[in-house]
């Protein structure tokens, strides 16, 4: 059961990670590959301001999102300089410059040692207080955040701001003649994706209760990016699809009953095959409109 | 045959209700009665499910030409073990998993897995002291107790673990002796290279930094590579050369230590290369055994049971143990199984308190291995020795 518990709660991370991304890249086709860094940011606030500060969990969580956003707005106005295959390169160097921070500003984030001992999140008042103990109680916590970025996703994507996002990914120039200011979308849609992003990565800190660099680096901005391409592009429920999938299809290789000489290799040669296989003949996605 | 199925298929239909219903209560009772009697004669026969004890080395990815070795030595451990019988007439079961350093966002969900899927009695593991961290709030929580094949005493600093366990050796003790060498060799100025500050790593650096001074040596740089894959040193060992140092140390492993070698005979010449015994690797050996004649290194003394060791570990794989770690954790999954002879094969709080008063049990690893307050290995001063290489051998400095 704590397994499944397990299993559930790392879906609910990278559901919330997967949507985050799926309205950069599905909704408004801007190809980043920067998202682990938000993700790393939200994780390093949430572990630094309970390991050091005390701070509640739930005020970290503010205080990561609003870092992030932050960050996310700095780099956004960079980025904008940027098209296609350009803005992906440069995002890929966005995320080894926050990777980098991490690694290397010891000080404050202990570099490579990392971050052990992170408090689970509490509340209430005075000398009522509730502490997630256990990872029953986390994965409902969890639930929560995961359906509250669904259905702001949602409510993103079928406003008239979400129309405006996919208009851009359809053709950028065309909706610059109705007089949209394209900037501000893309710029504003960065920034609410990152904040999202930081959300998963406080959940992650208090969750594995230790954080180092490893986790935040390249590989994982396209493992997330697998999930959205995988689900579907511009599908908010292919992101939970394709977050599902990935998270749940290695451990399903795991019972697949091998040699212990070779079970380890062979499981990654199955998963990438399947990965293949997926891609061939569903190029759209689990459950996607839309295709790179 | 096909009358039969016919006769069946139509009996249905001649069937009542309160038939059905009390084939079904039959039925149930049946399968109820089957269940107690098959219970109650396991029981009566004694227990004989294999005992699962889980492995966690890194297999694939940074560190996996270590992981497999050590696999190999927890696999020959389950192998002499059952073919003597078993834990009280049970035989092992060993679930083998992979974590490696590029892959820790995987050790939660592994760790999980062989707790509460596979129920492991016990774990071994892991490939080097990261993956660890990450798995020991869920080992602690689940009271499933992990044996440690390579783990640096820098892992309970932060937290104390109570089901966590280590055979390796106290890495100061093998700096020590490497100091002690560079002090008779009036080898005074030395840089420091490694390819990462973490972990194993960074434990090694800090522990030569803070004994250094005793042995009248000086650190004259850390050079901290930052990358744990790197296999270009030329512009560091260009910097190392104008710094003008009496010896290098490097804290790699033989993977990655080969090309350090052969790249300072190039650029360094003939300045001295100090390590630890992660530079004793066979593997290594193999590849550069010239440029290791350069190579000064500490490493654990062979034990009286090692010889023994290297022969049916050759019978069983073709090929000789190429890290101390092999042994530790084969001496780790038979001290587990030795704590389960005692326990009768139960696990959890039982298991951690006899693991805890492991005392002086005779490994291949070290002759007397007992676990001190912290449930770290009580290494004796003199268990390391001075080694290089000659003529493509190892062989002792005396």
């Amino acid at each position: 059961m704590e397994y499944l518990i397990h299993l559930t709660i790392l879906f609910a991370i990278y559901g919330i990670l997967g949507l985050s991304l799926n309205l950069v890249v599905g909704y408004t086709g801007l190809l980043s590959v920067t998202h682990a860094a938000f993700y790393g940011i939200g994780a390093y606030a949430t572990a630094i301001l309970l390991t050091s500060f005390g701070v509640n969990f739930f005020v970290s969580v503010l205080a990561a999102i609003i870092v992030s956003a932050v960050i996310a707005l700095l780099i956004g106005l960079i980025l904008s300089k940027f098209d296609d295959d350009y803005y992906a390169l440069a995002s890929f160097g966005f995320n080894i410059i926050i990777f980098s921070v991490f690694l290397n500003w010891q000080e404050l984030t202990r570099g490579p040692l990392g971050i052990p001992g992170i408090g689970k999140p509490s509340f209430g008042i005075s000398n009522f207080q509730f502490l997630i103990s256990n990872n029953l109680e986390f994965l409902i916590l969890a639930l929560l955040f995961l359906g509250l970025i669904y259905f702001t996703s949602r409510f993103i994507v079928n406003s008239s701001f979400g129309r405006i996002l996919k208009a851009i990914r359809e053709d950028e120039k065309a909706i610059q003649i109705f007089g949209y200011n394209t900037l501000y979308y893309k710029l504003a849609i960065f920034v609410i994706s990152a904040a999202m992003a930081s959300v998963a990565g406080s959940l992650f800190a208090s969750y594995i209760t230790f954080i180092d660099p490893s986790s935040f680096w390249l590989m994982e901005s396209i493992f997330i990016l697998a999930i959205v391409i995988l689900g579907g592009l511009s599908n908010l429920k292919g992101s939970l699809l394709g977050a599902l999938f990935l998270i749940l299809l290695p451990e399903a290789l795991r019972f697949v009953g091998m040699p212990n000489d070779i079970a380890a290799q062979m499981r990654q040669v199955i998963y990438g095959v399947i990965l293949i296989l997926l891609m061939l003949y569903r190029p759209q996605g689990l459950a996607g409109e839309y295709k790179i | 045959m096909i009358n039969l199925f016919y006769k069946i298929s139509t009996l249905k239909k001649y069937m009542t209700k309160t038939a059905k219903i009390i084939i079904g209560v039959v039925v149930i009772v049946l399968i109820a009665w089957l269940g107690y009697f098959y219970k109650k004669q396991a029981t009566q026969m004694g227990n004989t499910e294999p005992i699962k004890i889980g492995s966690i080395f890194a297999l694939t990815g940074l560190g996996a030409s270590q992981g497999e070795q050590e696999l190999k030595g927890v696999q020959l451990a389950v192998k002499e073990i059952n073919e003597a019988g078993g834990i009280s007439g049970r035989q092992i079961e060993l679930i083998s998993e992979d974590v490696s350093l590029d892959k820790l966002n995987v050790a939660g969900s592994v760790a999980h897995k062989l707790v509460d899927i596979d129920k492991v009695m016990a774990i071994v593991g892991t490939t080097w002291d990261e993956p660890a961290q990450a798995i020991l709030p869920i080992i602690e929580a689940a009271k499933v107790p992990m044996v440690g094949q390579n783990q640096t005493r820098a892992l309970k600093k932060d937290n104390p673990f109570n089901y966590f366990f280590s055979t390796w050796y106290d890495n100061e003790v093998g700096v020590r002796e490497l100091l002690s060498y560079a002090q008779k060799m009036r080898l005074k100025k030395v840089v420091i290279v490694r390819p990462i500050g973490a972990g194993f790593y960074q434990y090694v650096s800090d522990k030569i930094s803070s004994n250094a001074k005793e042995f009248g040596v000086e650190i004259i740089e850390d050079i901290n590579l930052n990358n744990p894959t790197v296999n270009d040193f030329r512009t560091d060992l260009a910097k190392i050369k104008i710094k003008k140092p009496d010896a290098v140390i490097i804290v790699l492993n033989g993977f990655t230590g080969c090309p350090f070698l052969k790249q300072a005979g190039e650029i360094i010449g003939n300045v001295p290369v100090l390590s630890t015994e992660g530079s004793g690797d066979y593997y290594a050996l193999s590849q550069c055994s010239k440029s290791m004649e350069n190579l000064y290194f500490s490493y654990p003394k062979e034990t009286s049971e090692y010889a023994s060791f290297v022969e049916r570990y050759d019978k069983a794989f073709g090929a000789s143990p190429s890290t101390p770690s092999v042994m530790t954790a084969y001496d780790a999954l038979k001290i587990i199984a030795k704590s389960l002879e005692s326990t009768n094969g139960e696990g959890g709080e039982k298991l951690q308190k006899v693991l805890a008063q492991t005392k002086s049990y005779k490994g291949v690893s070290l002759n007397d291995i007992s676990f001190d307050e912290l449930g770290f290995v009580a290494t004796p001063l003199d268990a390391f020795e001075m080694r290089t290489v000659k003529d493509g051998k190892f062989v002792k400095i005396r």
